[in-house]
């Protein structure tokens, strides 16, 4: 092999991409060969040097937080997270819905009375149609018991869905 | 928790999470293609000022185009794709608006001995001006190699190339780096030792 073989192992000496048998012809022909071994320790210090540039990238976490800042993303609360979105939503509008019909102590007797006395604050002028529609309601609800108790079953059975979602994606989180 | 379970994430999972909002998968993402991303346009643009803008750019691109990556590519190809057009976009609208300012000034690391800080800097520009001679398929494969420390595999993936061509094309600058520092040597230049 003459100096321009070896010149063209060279680079990939320092790789350790050479076979033992090119290792060894490059080994063997630089201890007699003083151009082929400065050229070996010319691509050991590209080596180094090449690898010292990364010096010059700049910090991930930088950019990451800079990148973040420019789209405007914030990372929301673990509470907010699971509120803001459409399951969260339901949930938390079912439990206000179950919290309303708990409030009312006997709902066969006061959810009627309740919705006739919104059906007439309404009617004072506010908004007779939704006035109509809940005394329509309230006539409903006053003769209909099992409907009412079926609506109990129907809004815990989902708060108790919603509920065991939104611990599972905090598990999961 | 939630950091460290991004960082076993895989690819598509942190995807997933970032197009649902969750701000630290899509943080994840950026520090683990961060490297690869600056590397590339190091590759393209060589040493510039604007090559941190130009890195932001790219991942803001990454994140608005979250929900058109459909899986077809890897995620590290299409970073790199999103990457090399954004680099190659930067280059030409320098050469319409003239060229930036040749010699910037690096940020050296801290060091005790100021003299010590101006060799080193005097040797990192010099690396500098002779990569900027190489051909831009040598001298983007040779970055992700070094600056953005990836295996020949990786740089494979992401360049779609053949990792034996990946292999030939370090090889290769590493030659074409030597004759150019010979050039210039022989043309006067001083090599900082």
């Amino acid at each position: 092999m003459n100096c321009s073989d070896i010149e063209n192992l060279l680079p990939r000496y320092h790789e350790d991409e050479l076979d033992a048998d090119d290792r060894r012809r490059v080994d063997s022909h630089v201890a007699d060969c003083v151009n082929c071994r400065e050229s070996l320790a010319f691509f050991a210090a590209l080596e180094t040097s090449l690898s010292e540039r990364r010096a010059l990238r700049p910090a991930a976490t930088r950019t990451a937080a800079r990148v973040i800042g420019r789209l405007g993303l914030r990372q929301r609360s673990f509470v907010l997270r699971s509120l803001f979105n459409a399951p969260g939503l339901a949930s938390v509008t079912l439990i206000v819905v179950g919290v309303f019909l708990l409030l009312i102590k006997n709902p066969f007797v006061e959810l009627p009375a309740v919705l006739s006395r919104m059906g007439d604050w309404f009617s004072l002028g506010l908004s007779p149609k939704l006035a109509s529609w809940l005394n329509e309601i309230a006539q409903v609800s006053g003769d209909g018991e099992w409907m009412l108790i079926g609506l109990y079953l129907g809004v815990f059975a989902l708060i108790m869905l919603m509920g065991s979602w939104m611990v599972l994606r905090f598990v999961r989180d | 928790m939630e950091e460290k379970r991004f960082q076993t994430e895989g690819d598509s999972s942190l995807v997933a999470d970032s197009i649902r909002g969750n701000e630290k998968a899509f943080r994840e993402l950026i520090e683990r293609y961060q490297p690869m991303a600056f590397s590339v346009i190091r590759g393209v643009l060589g040493d510039r000022e604007d090559a941190e803008d130009v890195l932001q750019n790219v991942f803001i691109k990454v994140y608005k185009g979250l929900r058109g990556f459909r899986g077809d590519a890897k995620f590290s190809t299409w970073v790199y794709r999103i990457a090399r057009n954004e680099a190659v976009n930067a280059a030409r609208k320098t050469v319409l608006s003239g060229p930036p300012a040749d010699e910037v000034d690096l940020a050296a690391p801290e060091r005790s001995r100021p003299d010590q800080q101006y060799r080193d800097k005097d040797q990192r520009e010099y690396l500098e001006r002779c990569l900027g001679e190489l051909e831009e398929n040598y001298r983007v494969v040779l970055e992700l190699r070094y600056m953005g420390e990836m295996s020949y595999q990786e740089i494979s993936d992401a360049t779609e190339l053949p990792i034996g061509t990946v292999k030939t094309y370090i090889h290769r600058a590493k030659l074409e780096l030597k004759r150019v520092m010979t050039r210039r040597s022989l043309a006067g230049e001083h090599r900082p030792e």
